[in-house]
Order: structure tokens, then sequence, then C-alpha cells
């Protein structure tokens, strides 16, 4: 007796066919699931920039390659930012993308207005995880306070920058980096602080060129984010 | 009689095709019956069929399908598809100019 | 060159060896099988003294070198198109078990649906909201409806254009309360986001004193379609006179968009 067929038949080849155009949709699927993540930083923070009406800016730090540049304990490597952050430079702001690990919808845009400092080097605070490697049988992810400096006088090498906190002073120091901006990382003050406790504490921050010369001396309060 | 295998060859697929389109074969009875129509004239090397039964199929010239033989094993019938009518359309008449061409040799003199 | 076969099976061996992928082999093997047993039982009907062995023997030879068959059916069924068949089916089994993990685990698209469904279904507040704008009833609150505007308000920021087409100035509780219907327009549906409705603000006009001041806006009264989104934003305590507020958005947008009140009818 012969077999009884209700679908259309399907050679091996039409059943390729078929089974890939399946695992294309589901892909597609998937990948919408997870907010439809693209494939480099630089996209994410690009769409980010649009989805918000931004024009672009121009891209002055990637975060995830910068290495804290001395670390407190000796004998301990310095920490690695291990996030994927971008500070994008626009005419009188900047903008501070940070990329969720998994779901695009957790991705955040910090937008700071520079009309709103007085000074002539304007910063960004930024929050970066470390993972601290002293206890090397218990890395633990901390949250800490980084802050960029941008537009900075011509001929600056190094700065150093200190913030006033109420138990203490707490000074970082940074090389100047590509684009011409200072990132002082400053690491975690207490166990208990979050990322952000630098932000509204008065800051001085110095200047240095390559003979070691001060060139600017800025004091202020560091911004805090809306 | 076995006849001379290079001219066996080249019509092997005519032959094939033109079976099947008088119906549904599966290989041993193509070769009975290729046997029994030309009168045991031909007597086509068994294992030489699968590899054409199985190039046709591939180049869609056929198609297949099983069903039970009285025996109760499974037994691989062959079509011939429409892309198959073609074909034997042009090897027939491929052998046709070949045929008259052959005769008009022979009787010249 | 003629080898001697011990068996049916060492024959058919020799003749699909070279078809690699398996489950082609087995099919023509079977087919070479049910031929070769065919064949014994016609050479046994017509010799019914013959004995299987020899059956057998004949069968293998009248089928000829299973060598050179298994050469030529090597080249007919090449394994790679079996191997992407296996593969792709792999493919989407496993495609459909990453679909049903990611569902468990959670992913952003099933959410939004799921936040859609539930705003569409409470449509309470909202109606609530446009009713202040647009319908003639009175929100669930206590207050009176002053003045209706129609504004003819637009500006282009990248590639959405922000339009206020409504506005409405109620009293309640006796405070003056303007709202603003903010619309985002965008060019292409899959852009459309409801993210910037956050960052705008108004600004009062100045000129009875009032400094600048943020407009509420909530996600509960937002109203959607497929290229536009749609909000209502609330300025409080606002002269009655105002004639008009500018709209802002980030810094570094420079968005002045000036929103004329301009009564008209409800």
């Amino acid at each position: 007796m012969k077999k009884m067929r209700f679908l259309p038949k399907l050679g091996r080849g039409g059943k390729i066919v078929r089974n890939l155009v399946l695992v294309a949709g589901l892909a597609l699927v998937i990948w919408a699931q997870y907010g439809c993540p693209l494939p480099t930083i630089d996209m994410e923070f690009r769409r980010m920039e649009r989805k918000n009406l931004l024009p672009p800016s121009e891209i002055v730090l990637h975060t995830g390659q910068i290495t804290v540049s001395h670390s407190h304990d000796p004998g301990v490597p310095p920490p690695k930012i291990t996030e994927e952050q971008i500070l994008g430079l626009g005419e009188d702001y900047a903008v501070a993308f940070w990329k969720h690990p998994f779901s695009t919808s957790g991705n955040q845009l910090a937008c700071w207005s520079f009309a709103e400092q007085p000074g002539q080097v304007k910063l960004v605070p930024l929050l970066y995880t470390i993972s601290d490697t002293r206890d090397k049988d218990w890395p633990e992810r901390e949250s800490c306070a980084a802050v960029a400096t941008l537009q900075l006088p011509e001929g600056t090498v190094r700065g150093e920058m200190t913030v006033e906190a109420e138990e203490g002073i707490y000074q970082e120091e940074s090389q100047v980096l590509e684009h011409g901006l200072c990132l002082f990382a400053f690491q975690s003050r207490l166990d208990s602080y979050s990322g952000d406790w630098v932000q509204g504490l008065p800051y001085t921050l110095r200047l240095y060129d390559a003979a070691g010369k001060l060139l600017l001396e800025q004091t202020g309060t560091v911004p805090v984010r809306a | 009689m076995k006849l001379d295998k290079g001219l066996m060859a080249g019509s092997s697929t005519m032959l094939v095709l033109t079976l099947l389109e008088s119906g549904d074969m599966y290989g041993y009875q193509m070769i009975e019956e290729l046997s029994r129509r030309s009168n045991q004239v031909f007597q086509m090397q068994e294992g030489t069929l699968y590899p054409i039964l199985h190039t046709l199929e591939k180049g869609k010239y056929l198609s297949s399908y099983e069903q039970q033989a009285p025996t109760g094993r499974m037994r691989k019938y062959y079509k011939l598809t429409r892309k198959g009518r073609e074909l034997l359309g042009e090897k027939k008449s491929e052998w046709e100019k070949f045929h008259s061409g052959v005769e008009a040799v022979l009787s010249f003199s | 060159m003629e080898r001697n076969y011990v068996s049916e099976y060492e024959w058919l061996n020799a003749a699909t060896r070279g078809i690699r992928f398996k489950p082609d082999r087995m099919a023509v093997r079977e087919e070479l099988f049910a031929h070769l047993e065919d064949k014994q039982a016609d050479l046994r009907r017509i010799f019914p003294d013959m004995t299987r062995g020899e059956a057998e023997r004949r069968a293998l030879e009248s089928m000829g070198d299973p060598e050179a068959l298994g050469r030529e059916l090597a080249k007919i069924h090449k394994p790679w198109l079996g191997y992407l068949w296996v593969a792709s089916r792999w493919a989407a089994v496993l495609a459909a078990l990453a679909i049903a993990a990611s569902i468990l685990l959670g992913g952003t698209w099933l959410e939004d649906v799921r936040w859609r469904v539930e705003d569409w279904l409470d449509n309470s507040e909202s109606a609530a909201v446009s009713q202040a704008l647009y319908g003639d009833g009175q929100p669930q609150w206590e207050g009176e409806r002053l003045a209706v505007y129609a504004p003819e308000a637009e500006a282009r920021l990248g590639r959405c254009t922000i339009s206020v087409p409504r506005a409405a100035m109620w009293e309640e509780q006796g405070k003056n309360v303007l709202y603003l219907e903010l619309r985002l327009s965008y060019d292409l549906p899959w852009e459309r986001s409801e993210a910037p409705l956050s960052y705008l603000w108004a600004e009062v006009d100045q000129r009875n004193g009032y400094g600048e001041r943020q407009g509420y806006t909530s996600r509960g009264h937002r109203q959607m379609g497929l290229r536009w989104v749609s909000i209502n934003m609330m300025v409080e305590d606002v002269p009655r006179d105002l004639e008009y507020v500018t709209l802002h958005y980030l810094p570094g947008t420079k968005l002045d968009l000036r929103v004329d009140l301009k009564e008209v009818a409800a």
C-alpha cells in the first residue's frame, strides 16, 4: 500500500533549507529577547545616542581598556576596570555610557552639561567595578568611583586629584590618556559606600607638564548626577 | 548474447528511461523486463544498473518510493518524472539520428 | 580480478563501503540486498536442484565486481548534503531549546510584551488624563477645566519630530495646572522609544517671576502608535494668563521649542 502524503514532499535539500530558515527565525527571536544586542560596544553606544535623540559625540574613552595606574597595596597588581563603558564628548556636554553585561535594556546613558561647570577643566564622574584580588580565594567585585577630566590645558602630562570626604582626604594620580584626558580612579572608600561617593565632594585638581611644572590648579565640587 | 560493452553503455540510460515510460519498476524487475523485451539480446550487467538509476534519481529525472513486496520486504520503485520524460525524448531523437546515420553508411555502396 | 566472496554480507560491504553517510549507505545496501535475493529466488525457481550456496555465488557473480560498483556509488552518494541535513536538524532542535531557555530565564522582549498588555488593560488612568485634554468629562480628581489650547508647536530632533498637539489648563485644589500632550513621531517604526520623554522639561514664561520648572511625566499615561509615542506632561502652579512655555531637552541638543498657548473652544 502506498504511503499517503499530506504535506508537499520536500527533498533533502528542501528540508535543509527549511531547517536553516527555522534556525534563523528562532535565532532572531532569541536575539530580540535580549534586546537586540549589537556586536560592538561602540555600536551600542551610537544606538543609545540615537535613541535619546542626541547627535553623535566624539568617543574619548573606552574604560574597558584601561588599567588603573597604580595599586594601593604593594605587591598586588593594579585593578583593571572590568566593565565596558564609553565616554563621548559633545560640544558642551559629555555622555557616559554603561553597558549592561546581558540585556540591552539595562544599558545606561548619563548626560553631563558643561555649561553648569564653572572651571576650565570639566569633570565627569563615572562608576566602575573592579575585582578585588587581594583575597585570592574570594575575589570580590566592588563598585568604585572615577572622575574623568576633560579640556585640560595643553601640555598636561599628569594630574593629581584630591577629594575631601568626612573622614579624610583621598588622592589619586593619572597620566594623560589618549584624547587628552585624565581618569582618576578612586578605589573604594569603605565597604559600605556605593560607587558614587565621590559625587558632591569638594576636590582639588593639579595638572603638571612634562617638566613637572604646575600648569593648573582647580577647585570645586564634583558634579552630582541629577 | 552479450553485446559490445561500448554500444551498451551509451544507450543504457535511454533503455532504463524507456522501461519506466510504461510504468514504475524496481531494479531487478527492470533487468528482467529488458531481457524479455529484447528477446534475451540485452543482458545488462546487473551491477551497472544501480549507478544509472541513482544518478538519474539524483538529477531529478526519476523519483522513487517504497512499496512492500509479497515476501514482506520493502522494494524501491522508480518512477519517471516530467523532467525524465523530456530527457527520454531527447535521447530518443539522438538515437534516431545515430541510427539513420549508421543505416545510411551501411547501405551506401 | 575476481575475488571469491564468502557471503552476500561481505559483498555488500565492499559495494557500499564508499558511501560515507550512514542512512544513505543503509538504503543502498537494502536495495542491492533485495536485488540479490530476487536473483537467487529466480535461479532456484529455474534450477530447482541448485543449492542455496550455489545460488548465492551465482547471484553475486552476475552482479559483478563490488569494488568497481562501490567506486561508482561513492561518486554518486556524496555525504556532504547528508551531513548538512543532520547538522541542520540538530541546529533547529538546539534553537528551539534555546528559545525555551531564554523565555524561562526572562529576556526583555517578553517583558515588553507583558508591560504593553498590562498597560492596555489598565486604561483608567490614561483615560482620565486624556479626558483632561480631549474629553468633556471630569478627570477622576476634583478640578475645573479653565481652558483648552491647540498649540502648533513642532520641532525636529534626530530622526524624530516632537510636537505638542494639545494642552489644557485646569484648576485643582486652588492651583493652576497646565497639561501638555507631548508627542514623539519617529521616521521609522523600530526607532520608536519612550526614553526621550523623561528628559523633556518645560520652562515657564518668566514674566510673572516664575522660574524654570520641570515638567512631570508619567509612564502610566503613555499612549503609543506604530511610530509614535505620546505622554501627558503636567506643569504645576502656573499663572492663569500664561502665554507660552518653552520645551527643552538634554544639554547637547539645544531644543528651544516655544509652545504658544492659543486658546480654542473645547
